[in-house]
């Protein structure tokens, strides 16, 4: 027998998967090879030491600190300050105050004309109007610039699409393989 | 019915569905095998400890992903030993030293038996260590802790013939340096 063969026999005798006729032809080798007789004393002492191996218990009171972890973690989850909700009450003080702040701006002239009207409130409404008429050609240059960009976008629309379309591809690819990876993970 | 009666799904809905204290036995049923994994992997019972215990908050995260394709068991290995290999290329610690391996040796031989026992035992778990994990996870799963081979195919998403080429394989590196030390 080639000694690669014997080798696999080794293996399947650290698997415990040889018949009787493969343990005898094994055996035959071993009598005769003496480099497959120093492998096969080397991989015996290596299941030897395997079949030893004691048997490892977890911590005392490993539950309690794990359920410990998991009930704060369901606090902050649950809780009025978790991470979730902090997030959604910042988003809509920010909607709210810009939707307040747009239509305020829309309506500005209207309100500043009431305001002015009111006897108190006309000289720091005085002092307002130049930053009113800031913002208004403010806005006008932006809604100029707006009208340019749409110039140059109805010009490429074409070519606009087309990367719409590969975002969209790529963006799609990436969702599937996160997907597959978390497939994968759990 | 009796929670220990519960088969490990069971107990997994009535934890999403209705009590998350259900997860308690669940812990209690895999953290020997979950410890045993991670203190063979890494030698360390502190960090052991505290990794086992990070890789059962993982599980409980990420229970509503399984399904019972699989063996619960097979599951919470693979989250274990991804857990661990992440864990380690984070600290970029290859291998442990000797020293700080800790060992619970039972033997009724003489000190002279035991200490001979002891000195082989380390020299094996130090050679285990120092292989590469893609040898050395089927290796520890397969001969320490009892598994299959198809098993562990299950647990690092292999074919099953790269399971075995890479037990063999690693049971011949183990081998050959084993003998290169003693000539």
């Amino acid at each position: 027998m080639e000694c690669y063969k014997a080798n696999e026999l080794m293996m399947g005798y650290m698997d415990s998967t040889l018949t009787e006729d493969q343990a005898s032809k094994l055996n035959q080798h071993l009598r005769t090879c003496a480099s497959c007789k120093e492998d096969f004393l080397v991989y015996n002492n290596i299941m030897k030491e395997f079949s030893k191996a004691e048997v490892i218990a977890a911590p005392p009171g490993f539950e309690e600190s794990v359920m410990k972890k998991i009930q704060s973690i369901e606090f902050k989850r649950n809780g009025l300050f978790s991470a979730d909700s902090f997030v959604c009450v910042v988003w809509g003080m920010f909607s709210v105050l810009f939707g307040l702040g747009f239509i305020l701006f829309l309506y500005k002239d209207a309100v500043l004309e009431t305001l002015a009207a009111i006897p108190y409130m006309s000289a720091f409404i005085a002092t307002m109007l130049p930053i009113s008429e800031f913002v208004t050609s403010l806005s006008n240059s932006i809604l100029l610039s707006g009208e340019v960009m749409l110039g140059i976008i109805t010009s490429s629309r074409y070519i606009v699409l087309g990367i719409i379309l590969c975002l969209a591809t790529v963006q799609y690819a990436m969702y599937r393989k996160e997907k597959l990876n978390k497939h994968k993970a759990g | 019915m009796e929670v220990e009666n519960l088969t490990d799904y069971e107990l997994i809905q009535k934890c999403i569905n209705e009590d998350n204290n259900y997860f308690s036995e669940l812990v209690s049923r895999y953290k020997n095998l979950v410890y045993s994994i991670i203190l063979r992997m890494i030698n360390d019972r502190e960090e052991a400890n505290d990794l086992a215990q990070e890789v059962f908050i993982k599980v409980y995260k990420n229970l509503h992903k399984y399904y019972p394709d699989y063996k619960f068991s097979t599951w919470i290995m693979r989250i274990t030993t991804n857990h661990v290999i992440d864990y380690r290329r984070k600290k970029k610690q290859d291998t442990v030293a000797i020293e700080d391996v800790e060992y619970e040796l039972k033997s009724d031989g003489s000190p002279e038996e035991t200490y001979i026992e002891t000195e082989q035992r380390e020299a094996l778990n130090a050679l285990l260590d120092s292989l590469p994990d893609m040898y050395r996870i089927p290796i520890l799963l397969y001969h320490k802790e009892g598994l299959s081979y198809q098993e562990i195919a299950d647990v690092i998403d292999e074919p099953l013939s790269k399971v075995k080429n890479r037990i063999f394989r690693g049971r011949r590196i183990m081998k050959d340096t084993l003998l290169s030390s003693a000539n």
